[in-house]
């Protein structure tokens, strides 16, 4: 026999009024408008997680990092920024970030760290000094003073060059011989009056004369020869001339300039060496700026993105406001892996693909270096690549700038790798317990990177000390929103609203997002009425809305039940058919749904088939709920003889999936009234789990499915013998409609808390579900007795039968 | 304007073996400038063709290096290719001004070439060469000799010019109003100042450059300079503070020479007119 079952019958009575909804208690919060409530800062009844992220936020350890966890819409991220904002302002300000050309290899750009604020002013710095060089430099290099002795390098070198041809073409004038340009080269010919000598004119000189032309231009082609082999050394002294020329000249021009640069950055010595790598770039490729190349180019033909002088430019990747002291917070609402660790972006110049130093872009983890940054982690999930370079940077400790497209192949155009930076940053992930649950489970790196686990309370205790915090949270909310202001008849029903949302009486939603919609609707309601205040009219209107708003289906659904489509019996007695309810939730909403339960028994091998299960329309929890069944009646009934029964149980009508076991308790009534056959009430409906002793167990949504019993009922009309079975366990949990509420008051519906089978057996039967004598057997007419003997028979049945095979097969 | 104070028609742009972009570009501004038609003009000196006709004839190439026998056929063929090729930069430069330019191949003599086809409405430019061989071959003396005798005005181009803005300077000897007239064209059209070199209280005794300034709003500078007619040596002293970007002179005291060392002097071209010439109204013209 079961140790929960009593020696006496216990008649269950319905439960009154004050059993079925928590009225708010706020007598010790003197107010009229949530206007004269003080607004409360900061996490409400989170002490757990306030204390992890106190401790996450302040310990300076690598992998310390923090994971928020908790209910969506508890607006966990506000509620830690509050508390950072103080951890932030204490600390110190970060250092600016800056990249420079590296003159030695342009494609790996150089990082530089300054004081907090500065880089705005070393990045104007360069750009003053860039529009003084391009002033200054072409003005020193057309001058008349560098054109003087340019020109006399020039003026040199052709006199050396004029001399030796000029010498040439004197020698061959004298001896009747001129030098021509041809299409490819030189040549010399023989001239008379400074003509060539026609061909014909040639053959009719004598031989020797002919022969000795020959010898004389054969010895000035050796000259010719002689001197254009010389002109390339004399063109390379004249180019080295020019470059010391133009070095010198640039030197001149640009020392001040750089000097008065300097001065301003002589506290921070890479600024100042950087400066100085400047002022020698400058002297050695002054040309590029200044003029054309030697040959007569253009240098703009040249594949290259910006003017020559963006290579002395400042890209400043992170600054600081000098004048806002602490830590920066930083929120990334797309962590895409470029927005996440900052990009390389390219320009497209005559259809090549280029880039350069000042096309690097910073990320959210440049921009919180030095303080806080933080990321939902469902966002950084879903972005490719995101999560994986995250971690990969966390275990660096520095932040270096991937190009993926780069490593997929996806470009193949030349890219940079940007000197990586030091990475001092506290991370701070948020998402719901799932999600971390199964990241903990699947990537054993979590725990090194996120070792601070900051877990958020769907709700709190319901006291009038916690409900007077939720009232001003309600103030904070409304002064936040700038919405009206809340009566306290409006509060009162909004934090019992809130007690509604944490499924418990006795508790309190912590998910301020949704009492945040609340508020924004009634606001909207009042507004409307043109009410300056919300009033209680305006909460109770706004929560009707939200539901009409949802109820499509449910309204739906409750219509074919009403038109006998779904049949569902609300009067009336029925033998292994019972009413049962589940829950459907759909896009936020939820609402109760009674669904007709039927059980069919004869005799068999003992097995009791879940049809559900059978065509895979049934959960496990569901088919687990099933299986306790068989467990209840092997452990309760005919101990002594087989279980030879075969029973279906089936949801009639349902044609989608079936979870949970809180129909468990409503499938063994049926059950035991087919195998009892005796009829079940069918004005009750029933929920609640079943273990295998039979005790009634509690189960979720339990307002939900008595309001939508009730909903039914109401609208066929209300007879004053409906009601609704639930586990006594879930007493505390009611927080009823008032409309439910006062029909139970009116005794014209009611709830009955149950706690054992036999208890609600009893109700749904009116027979004593009877408990065993001291020979071991139930009274008779009782329930289970009558089950029992219906299992006896079913055993002797079968045993019978089994004995004429036998008979049958040995030929008796 | 412009077109009042010059009698210039056309500009003729002498081409041979190269012409630097910068010199192309300068014809083109020059032309747009004093509205003029422009005529490229690739001479294809007879020289080469009779030198080729003489057997041990050979030439040094400048790519690859080495003596090589002339092929008559392969030099027609070369010279017909850097003509093309010419035109096809001609035609570039040109551009916008398409309509008003001509490109033509001229066969024969440098010096008749020049000679049969300038005239007195005519600019004759010549770019120095780069190289000093080129300076010193046969053509490019053939062709400054011809432009300079021709009735032509006669514009000497550097092979790298330093300026493309600045001042017209005119070096102009007492009673030259040509000169500075001309150089005014040029300076209007340019919108720039106009300096002139001439003898000391030369321009107030002329009451001319007054009445010119009043005429085209013309700012003109006077440099005095000493004896002009010596050689360049004064007048490159004068030029020294200047940041001309081209100078204007009269070919008479002056002469190539001069006009040559200047140029390589101050790396800026130099317009070479008749001393004679006067804007329409002025006086005669040879027209």
């Amino acid at each position: 026999m079961a140790a929960a079952e009593s020696a006496e019958e216990i008649v269950v009575r319905p439960l009154g009024g004050d059993k079925l909804y928590r009225p708010t208690n706020l007598s010790d919060l003197s107010f009229s408008t949530t206007a004269d409530l003080q607004p409360i800062d900061g996490l409400v009844g989170q002490t757990r997680a306030l204390e992890a992220i106190q401790f996450g936020t302040k310990v300076e350890r690598a992998g310390f990092n923090l994971f928020v966890i908790g209910p969506n819409g508890a607006r966990m991220q506000d509620a830690v920024k509050a508390v950072l904002v103080d951890e932030a302002r204490r600390k110190p300000i970060p250092s600016d970030w800056v990249y420079v050309n590296n003159f030695a290899d342009p494609d790996r750009p150089i990082a530089m760290e300054l004081p907090g604020g500065r880089a705005r002013e070393f990045h104007e710095a360069m750009h003053k000094l860039i529009d003084d060089l391009k002033a200054a430099l072409p003005a020193v290099f057309q001058s008349e003073d560098y054109q003087t002795r340019r020109g006399a390098i020039d003026e040199s070198f052709q006199k050396k060059q004029g001399e030796a041809f000029t010498a040439l073409r004197d020698k061959a004038a004298e001896k009747e011989v001129v030098l021509l340009r041809t299409p490819l080269g030189f040549a010399l010919a023989p001239a008379k009056d400074g003509q060539v000598v026609p061909p014909d004119e040639f053959k009719g000189w004598p031989e020797a004369k002919r022969r000795q032309m020959q010898a004389i231009i054969e010895a000035l082609e050796k000259e010719l020869e002689h001197i254009i082999h010389q002109l390339p050394q004399w063109e390379k002294q004249r180019r080295d001339e020019i470059r010391q020329l133009n070095r010198d000249t640039a030197k001149y021009a640009v020392d001040q300039l750089i000097e008065e640069t300097k001065a301003s950055f002589n506290d921070i010595p890479r600024v100042a060496q950087h400066i100085d790598m400047v002022r020698s770039d400058l002297v050695e490729n002054v040309t590029m700026f200044v003029m054309k190349s030697e040959d007569g180019e253009d240098d703009s033909s040249a594949l290259k993105a910006g003017s020559s002088f963006d290579r002395y430019e400042v890209n400043v990747l992170v600054t600081q406001d000098a004048g806002r002291p602490g830590a920066p917070i930083i929120e990334e609402l797309h962590p895409a892996l470029g927005n996440l660790i900052g990009r390389i972006e390219y320009i497209s110049v005559r259809g090549a693909l280029l880039t350069n130093f000042r096309l690097i872009k910073g990320g959210a983890l440049h921009r919180a270096n030095g303080g806080y940054l933080l990321l939902d982690a469902r966002s950084v999930l879903i972005e490719p690549f995101s999560w994986a370079a995250l971690k990969r940077i966390l275990r660096r400790g520095e932040i270096a700038i991937e190009d993926i497209a780069r490593f997929l192949g996806f470009t193949s155009t030349v890219s940079l790798e940007p000197d990586p930076i030091p990475l001092k940053v506290k991370l701070i992930l948020f998402g719901d317990r799932l999600l971390y649950f199964l990241l903990a489970a699947l990537d054993p790196e979590l725990a090194d990177y996120f070792k601070v686990l900051a877990d958020f309370e769907n709700d709190f205790v319901r006291t009038p000390e916690n409900e007077a915090i939720l009232a001003r949270l309600l103030a904070t909310l409304t002064q936040r929103d700038g919405l009206n202001a809340l009566d306290r008849d409006a509060v009162v029903l909004v934090l019992e609203h809130a007690a509604r949302l944490a499924d418990h009486a006795g508790k309190l939603s912590l998910v301020v997002e949704q009492l945040r919609e609340i508020l924004i609707e009634a606001d909207f309601c009042a507004r409307q009425a043109e009410r300056a205040v919300i009033s209680r009219a305006d909460v109770d209107q706004a929560l009707k809305a939200r539901i009409r708003r949802a109820a499509r289906v449910r309204d739906r659904a409750q219509e074919a039940i009403l038109e006998n489509v779904a049949l569902i019996a609300t009067e009336g007695t029925h033998v292994g058919q019972i009413n049962g309810l589940s829950v459907l939730e759909l896009g936020g909403f939820s609402f109760g749904h009674p669904t007709r339960i039927t059980c069919q028994v004869r005799p068999g091998t003992g097995k009791v088939v879940d049809i559900e299960r059978e065509v895979e329309l049934g959960g496990p929890l569901h088919s687990k709920g099933v299986l306790i069944l068989s467990g209840f009646l092997a452990g309760r009934y005919a101990l002594d003889t087989p279980m030879s029964l075969f029973a279906s149980l089936v949801f009639e009508q349902s044609y989608g999936g079936v979870e949970g076991d809180s129909a468990s308790s409503a499938e063994l009534y049926a059950l035991l009234s087919a195998l009892a056959d005796v009829p079940l009430r069918q004005d009750l409906a029933v929920t609640g789990s079943v273990n295998q002793h039979g005790e009634i167990q509690a189960i979720g949504g339990v307002n939900e499915k008595i309001e939508g019993f009730f909903d039914i009922c109401d609208k066929r009309r209300l007879t004053g013998s409906q009601g609704v079975l639930i586990p006594q366990a879930n007493v505390q949990h009611l927080m009823l409609r008032r409309e439910v509420i006062d029909a139970c008051t009116a005794g014209q519906f009611a709830i009955f808390p149950v706690s054992t089978i036999n208890e609600g057996i009893a109700l749904l039967t009116g027979l004593p579900a009877g408990e065993r004598a001291a020979d071991g057997i139930y009274p008779p007419n009782s329930i289970n007795r009558r089950v029992e003997d219906r299992l006896r028979a079913f055993a002797n049945i079968r045993r019978s039968f089994g004995s004429e095979r036998s008979g049958a097969a040995t030929g008796i | 304007m412009p077109t009042e104070l010059h009698s210039f028609r056309r500009l003729v742009l002498g081409l041979q073996s190269s012409a630097p972009d910068p010199a192309m570009r300068l014809a083109v501004e020059l032309a747009e400038l004093l509205d003029l038609d422009l005529l490229g003009l690739f001479l294809e000196d007879a020289s080469l063709r009779d030198l080729a006709g003489i057997p041990f004839a050979r030439e040094f190439r400048l790519l690859g290096g080495g003596w090589h026998s002339f092929d008559l056929d392969r030099l027609m063929h070369d010279l017909d290719v850097a003509a093309r090729g010419m035109e096809r930069t001609f035609t570039q430069a040109v551009g916008s001004l398409s309509k008003r330019s001509q490109f033509e191949v001229m066969r024969g003599p440098v010096a008749e070439a020049i000679t049969s086809i300038s005239n007195t409405g005519d600019i004759v430019m010549i770019v120095e060469p780069t190289s000093a061989a080129e300076r010193v071959s046969g053509q490019f003396s053939w062709l400054v000799e011809a432009a300079f005798r021709s009735a032509a005005a006669v514009m000497l181009v550097p092979s790298r010019i330093i300026r493309f803005k600045g001042p017209i300077v005119a070096v102009a000897m007492a009673g030259d109003f040509p000169t500075i007239a001309a150089a005014a064209a040029i300076a209007v059209a340019a919108k720039e100042k106009l300096i002139v070199i001439g003898p000391g209280g030369w321009d107030r005794e002329n009451p001319r450059i007054a009445q010119l300034a009043a005429k085209t709003g013309l700012t003109i500078q006077h440099v005095t300079a000493g004896d002009l007619s010596a050689d360049s040596t004064a007048c490159l002293k004068a030029m020294r503070q200047l940041q001309e970007r081209l100078v204007v002179m009269a070919r008479l005291p002056f002469d190539g020479a001069t006009a040559s060392a200047i140029v390589t002097a101050r790396q800026v071209p130099v317009l070479v007119i008749e001393p004679e010439r006067l804007p329409p109204g002025e006086g005669d013209s040879r027209t």
